[in-house]
């Protein structure tokens, strides 16, 4: 087995086109894991100087010499996990930040969304995550091409036929010695990312590594099962091929279209009408509320001239019960995106490179589940911030240090990570099924 | 003697399994995607025109209440797409859905589709402009890969040349047997596309027009394609070889050059933060840009200018609505600073598209991309059209409502009223969007990219002709 291993090894290193299979691996995945890694980084720094500035303006506020009667409009800000090196892309395009007010935040997009330039979205950024699924199994397929069947073709493989009792070891050989090259030259590069990102921890590695090594495996049970196939070497190429193209294309947009039959995404465009009926609606019953308000604050004097109160001021207790209602049309969004979420993850056994998309905005930190989450934690930082604040406006207060001192915070604890493991069972189930066909049809090899 | 090679090419193809594997696909691919695609089209559009209405009839009825309330209460506008947005729905997803208009401030589009998505795009979008320049060059790789280098390994390369065929005449037969095939195929799809089109869209001149240099752009990016095809068929020892490359190329055309293009253009040219920009505006508006001073200088300025126009010693006194007049001035000038950083954004955001094309010296398939979103009208430009468009419409409406609310108060009072006459009178925000020229400008370096693909595939597949070995 020592020699097959040596021997076998020998033949795939001294191949030029495999070394440039694999350079041309390594530098892309490499360049890949250098952005991403950065971004990453970048990401945090950015997310770390609001923090900053945050604290900054909590302390003169704090400060009874800076003092300053201004209601602070903090940020809550959506934590990046360990891994978000592998999904910085989709960190950006949802709203990690939002910023909590007095008046409602949602009819103005300052308050929460993200810039960015559409076409460099649409162009696709070179995340880790997707383009290790791009290229891993394009290179394994390049790789493995012509194992087995290009030396039928030549009238090789009847001599090692004739030479070794087994040759099944052969194939298993080398396509474990392609699969490691792979395997290696990926992990190196899991490790860049990382080790580029200032966020990382140990854990997210070792958890996309065991999904990366998951992902390969799979992809090797296919190759092995398209090499049992008696079709030429050209053949057998192309359908490799094929596989790649339905199982990284089709098969996610089939299951993402599967999922929106079963929990259809609301329309954006009929939520802005009912938005709409909603302000009007509550217009009309402004001094209806703002008297209500009043009436559960007793402790608050209602004010006998009215001219007096600044109109932004009068508008509040409108605005708390127009933001509950738009709150819960807001909420269905994240909801549906959660549902859509858990329905691809159930079904992403059918398509590897959807497994690897979802674990990694999973240890990113940026999946639906774990965003829903956020929106749900922000949405109760923001009553218990206008519960406080909102009363101390009404009665025209000053607000002393103490105030200030007193105010809640944002607390991320209640946020945990949503990784599940199911995508990495998906995997190594599939891989494990592929084997076990292998394994059942090993003595196919044998044939000249 | 090309004419008997075109034609027993095209023979080969013709009876070659894959062929009839691969026009099956294309036609059921093509064809599939093009109907999801004009199918969701024509829901968008119905719901955007459906919503259009309930907007604009919400606005219409508000019932009696202070001109400037209502202004506050807004109106939404939605960009109507052209019917080739169908083949390539383009930035859709990453453009917001809706624009509001409100005084005081100019928004962007909001509610970007990729948003509410698991996917975001990022393992392609099932479009038919996705079959067409990511699937179709890959087929005709896997038509054209061993179309010299099967004739080597075979040895009817050799016979070839002792019939006096040159390499010129060879690779020119093969290419144009290639493509005829090609074309041959993409036929019974391209013609379902085009009836699904004219039978559900009323196609006027311009969609024509622009559907036209659509097409010669993507024949253009398949000849490069099969050209490039052809030369490393010749030029390659084995169809192993040949395969492996021509994937290379299309793995760096389709998937990996968009991907660096979009990284280096961020890198070079970093988007602003949003807080950072808006920030931006809220500071230019109370400092003042240059030398105009700050708001509150702005505002005694102008309260003494009018003062001193309509001859009285304090606003309270005017015979018009003060504070009608001095939101108007306010908010002419913070127009003023929205089109400056606006203006500023837009210009970033084109560098970084020149920028994204650096990568272009990997593969044509950036400039297509570009050229194919451009002339659908799914692209950067034709989404500016549409929101300067609707900027001109805010100033009107909004310059509407503070000329009710000023004509009909007076000193600083505030209770000028309108109803639902006055919203009623409040003309329709009616969008024509550009032409096939607009387009055609805007996309000169998309064509320009192509054309030095286009000539350095041709001129790549001619030194391969010359040095053609058996």
């Amino acid at each position: 087995m020592k020699s097959l291993l040596k021997v076998e090894s020998l033949r795939f290193i001294r191949n030029p086109l495999n070394r440039w299979v694999l350079a041309i691996f390594l530098v892309l995945l490499a360049s890949s894991a250098i952005w991403a890694g950065l971004s990453a980084s970048e990401c945090r720094q950015r997310s770390y100087q609001h923090q900053q500035q945050w604290q900054r303006n909590l302390e003169k506020l704090q400060n009874p010499a800076n003092h300053s009667a201004s209601i602070p409009e903090p940020w809550a800000d959506l934590p990046a996990l360990g891994g978000l090196a592998l999904s910085v892309r989709q960190f950006d395009l949802l709203n990690p930040e939002i910023r909590i007010l007095t008046r409602s935040r949602y009819n103005d997009g300052r308050n929460s969304d993200a810039l960015f330039n559409p076409l460099l979205r649409e162009l696709g950024l070179p995340d880790f995550a997707t383009v290790l699924i791009l290229l891993l199994p394009l290179t394994l397929i390049g790789l493995s091409y012509g194992l087995v069947q290009e030396d039928r073709e030549r009238g090789s493989w009847r001599l090692v036929c004739a030479q070794m009792a087994k040759p099944w070891r052969l194939v298993f050989v080398a396509l474990a010695i392609r699969w490691l090259a792979v395997v290696l030259l990926a992990g190196f590069a899991s490790f860049l990312a990382f080790g580029l990102d200032s966020g990382s921890d140990v854990i997210s590695l070792l958890d996309w590594l065991a999904i990366l090594t998951s992902f390969s495996l799979v992809w090797l049970a296919l190759i092995a099962l398209m090499i049992l196939l008696p079709i030429s070497s050209a053949a057998a190429g192309l359908g490799m091929l094929a596989i790649w193209l339905i199982s990284t294309f089709a098969m996610p947009a089939g299951l993402s279209w599967a999922a929106n039959l079963q929990h259809p995404m609301p329309s954006r465009l009929t939520t802005i009408v009912a938005s709409r009926s909603i302000d009007a609606e509550v217009n009309q019953q402004r001094d209806t509320l703002l008297r209500d308000w009043y009436q559960q604050h007793p402790e608050i004097k209602m004010p006998t001239d009215w001219s007096s109160v600044p109109r932004p001021i009068m508008g509040l207790p409108a605005n708390q019960h127009q933001d509950q209602k738009i709150r819960s049309l807001q909420r269905q969004f994240d909801a549906v995106r959660q549902a859509q979420f858990e329905f691809m993850q159930r079904y992403s056994f059918l398509s590897p490179a959807l497994s690897v998309v979802l674990s990694a905005d999973q240890l990113a930190g940026i999946d639906a589940p774990r965003y829903a989450g956020f929106i749900d934690l922000v949405n109760r930082f923001e009553d218990q911030w206008r519960a406080y604040f909102v009363p101390h406006l009404m009665a025209g207060d000053q607000l002393s240090p103490a105030d200030y001192q007193a105010m809640p915070s944002f607390n991320q604890q209640g946020l945990t990570a949503t990784a599940n493991g199911l995508s990495l069972i998906n995997l190594l189930s599939v891989a494990l099924i592929g084997f076990g066909w292998v394994g059942y049809l090993r003595k196919q090899f044998a044939k000249p | 003697m090309i004419i008997a090679i075109v034609k027993k090419e095209m023979l080969a193809l013709l009876r070659d399994g894959r062929f009839l594997l691969l026009a099956l696909s294309i036609f059921i691919l093509l064809s599939g995607f093009f109907l999801a695609s004009s199918a969701e089209y024509q829901q968008i559009q119905a719901e955007k025109q459906a919503i259009g209405a309930d907007v604009r009839q919400q606005w219409d009825n508000q019932g009696v209440k202070n001109p400037h309330s209502a202004a506050h209460f807004g109106i939404y506008v939605f960009k109507p797409d052209l019917a080739l947005a169908a083949i390539d729905p383009g930035l859709r997803p990453f453009t917001g859905q809706s624009l509001w208009l409100e005084p005081h401030k100019r928004n962007l589009n909001r509610y970007t589709p990729a948003a509410d998505q698991i996917l975001a795009g990022r393992l392609g979008q099932m479009t038919a402009a996705f079959v067409l320049y990511a699937l179709l060059p890959l087929m005709m790789i896997a038509l054209a890969f061993n179309a010299v280098s099967q004739e080597r390994e075979q040895g009817t390369l050799r016979m070839l040349h002792c019939l006096g065929i040159s390499g010129k005449q060879l690779l020119l037969g093969k290419l144009i047997g290639l493509l005829s095939a090609f074309i041959l195929v993409l036929s019974p799809a391209l013609v379902v596309s085009l009836s699904i089109l004219a039978y559900q869209f009323n196609l006027n001149s311009d969609d024509l027009s622009r559907m036209l240099i659509l097409s010669l752009g993507f024949l253009s990016y398949y000849a490069i394609f099969a050209a490039l095809s052809m030369a490393v068929s010749a030029a390659l020892p084995s169809s192993r070889a040949v395969l492996f490359s021509l994937v290379a190329f299309w793995l760096a055309s389709v998937l990996i050059a968009p991907r660096i293009g979009a990284a280096v253009a961020e890198s070079l040219q970093p988007s602003p933060e949003a807080t950072q920009f808006w920030q931006a505006i809220h500071h230019d508006i109370q400092n003042g840009l240059d030398n105009d001073g700050n708001a509150k200088a702005r505002e005694a300025a102008f309260k003494q200018q009018v003062l001193q126009q309509y001859g009285v010693q304090r606003p309270e006194d005017l015979p018009l609505g003060y504070t009608a007049l001095l939101r108007h001035f306010n908010d002419e000038y913070a127009s003023k600073v929205h089109d400056l950083h606006f203006t500023q954004l837009r210009d970033r955001f084109q560098q970084q598209q020149a920028l994204s094309h650096l990568a272009s010296c990997l593969g044509p398939t950036i400039a297509m991309r570009s050229l194919s979103m451009t002339l659908t009208g799914m692209d950067l430009r034709h989404q500016y059209h549409f929101d300067d468009a609707a900027e001109q419409y805010r100033h009107y409406f909004i310059g509407l409502t503070d000329d009710w609310d000023r004509q009909r108060s007076q000193g600083t009072q505030r209770n000028a009223e309108a109803d639902n006459l006055d919203w009623h009178s409040v003309e329709a925000f009616n969008y024509t969007p550009p032409n096939w020229q607009f387009a055609l400008t805007t996309a000169w370096l998309d064509l320009t990219v192509l054309a030095v693909w286009l000539a350095m595939a041709l001129t790549v597949l001619i030194l391969a002709a010359r040095r053609l070995k058996p």
